[in-house]
């Protein structure tokens, strides 16, 4: 089993982080640290040449909210791996597991999103759960 | 004569001239009547000789390679190569040291964070298209990117500069063979080193399997490479891709302000 779940993190990590070079490198994300942030989805902005997801959290003293934003992949990939624009919703309630900024601003590069009904972005098996993407087709009759 | 006379002629020589005027028209009728079936004759024929010609032609179309459906590639529909493909380009010194500068993986010396087209030879992969005297490579990486290769030239001519270049092709047995000139001077050999215009491409693109494809590509830049740097590498082919709609300055927030890194992080509003 501990096999099986650093396998999946290594391929949520594999199929997430390798297509955010397509822009950019990720130069400009610390890859030795992986934090992660709760909040509330502020907007999911279904863009390119990135997609980023935003979020709010309380602040520690609880007086306010604190944003926090997140680059992913382009549009185009992150629809080849299954992902969609109705994946998130503004007001849902999120865990992001991230390579944080190397400037120390509020966020980073998307690992893993983990929604309160218990799904899994970035996760491929949790993906197969949900409507996916294209579906493959048959190979041709050789 | 009477006046009637003229209208009503009713002697021989009155009649003689309506008849003979009649056969004159008859016979104009007739032959413009000849001349028009002759137009149209020519014209159907030059319809079905070039419907025929287009059935050849896409006939022909048909007989080449299987290289439509799907998208090639390793990470997308198009993009800048890294890793070990990059490195190997045979750089002079003095552009090793600005490609070292920013470390193995280009970022800040990449134009693409400005929305600049990478064009060839960094944009390479993507969905094949096949038409007549044309072939298109379509990609999505930063802009929906419809290159075209012309099969009907065998010359470059003087081609306007241009991020893509003038891709002309041709098949040698199974392989397209594209060769690409005409680049706009800031289109890089590899990320973050322009080519200056002078740099020469010759692709080979050929079908290993029914899902795969030999990508062979000479880059050939003698004022910025120390030799041609020829590299080969295998693409699948992904059937259930597709190639999106892109454009780049739709939400570029990573682009540079006054030519330095900027990264912004206003938070949209809800």
């Amino acid at each position: 089993m501990a096999v099986t779940a650093r396998l999946f993190a290594a391929m949520v990590i594999l199929t997430v982080s390798t297509p955010g070079e397509a822009h950019h490198s990720v130069a400009m994300f610390d890859a030795d640290k992986s934090l992660s942030v709760q909040g509330t989805v502020l907007k999911y902005e279904w863009t390119n040449p990135h997609v980023w997801i935003w979020i709010v959290t309380a602040d520690k003293s609880g007086s306010g909210n604190t944003p926090y934003g997140f680059e992913l992949a382009s549009l185009a990939m992150l629809r080849r791996q299954g992902w969609s624009k109705d994946d998130l919703h503004i007001g849902d309630k999120v865990s992001v597991t991230y390579h944080p900024f190397k400037d120390g601003q509020n966020g980073g590069m998307v690992l893993q999103v983990r929604l309160d009904n218990g799904r899994v972005l970035g996760d491929q098996a949790a993906l197969h759960d949900t409507p996916p993407g294209p579906t493959p087709s048959p190979a041709p009759p050789p | 004569m009477r006046a009637d006379s003229l209208k009503q002629p009713t002697d021989t020589a009155g009649m003689m001239a309506i008849h003979t005027n009649s056969r004159r028209s008859s016979s104009v009728a007739l032959a413009l009547r000849v001349i028009g079936a002759l137009v149209a004759m020519t014209v159907v024929q030059d319809i079905h000789a070039q419907a025929l010609s287009s059935r050849s032609d896409w006939a022909a179309i048909a007989k080449w390679p299987d290289f439509m459906g799907g998208v090639w590639g390793d990470r997308g529909a198009g993009g800048p190569e890294v890793g070990p493909i990059v490195q190997s380009a045979p750089l002079k010194p003095e552009f090793q040291a600005k490609f070292n500068a920013t470390g193995p993986s280009p970022d800040q010396n990449s134009g693409s964070r400005a929305c600049i087209p990478d064009g060839i030879p960094i944009d390479v992969g993507g969905e094949f298209y096949f038409s007549k005297g044309k072939i298109f490579l379509l990609s999505d990486l930063d802009f929906f990117v419809a290159r075209q290769i012309d099969m009907s030239r065998k010359e470059h001519g003087d081609p306007d500069p241009s991020y893509y270049g003038d891709s002309i092709g041709h098949w040698e047995g199974s392989a397209l063979v594209v060769d690409t000139v005409g680049f706009l001077p800031e289109v890089g050999v590899v990320q973050g080193v322009p080519g200056g215009g002078s740099t020469h491409v010759i692709e080979r693109f050929e079908l290993t399997g029914p899902d795969s494809m030999r990508y062979t590509r000479t880059v050939i830049n003698p004022d910025v490479l120390t030799k041609p740097w020829i590299t080969t590498r295998i693409w699948p082919r992904h059937r259930d891709w597709h190639v999106y709609e892109a454009w780049c300055t739709q939400n570029n927030r990573d682009a540079p302000v006054e030519g330095k890194p900027h990264l912004d992080l206003t938070p949209p509003k809800p």
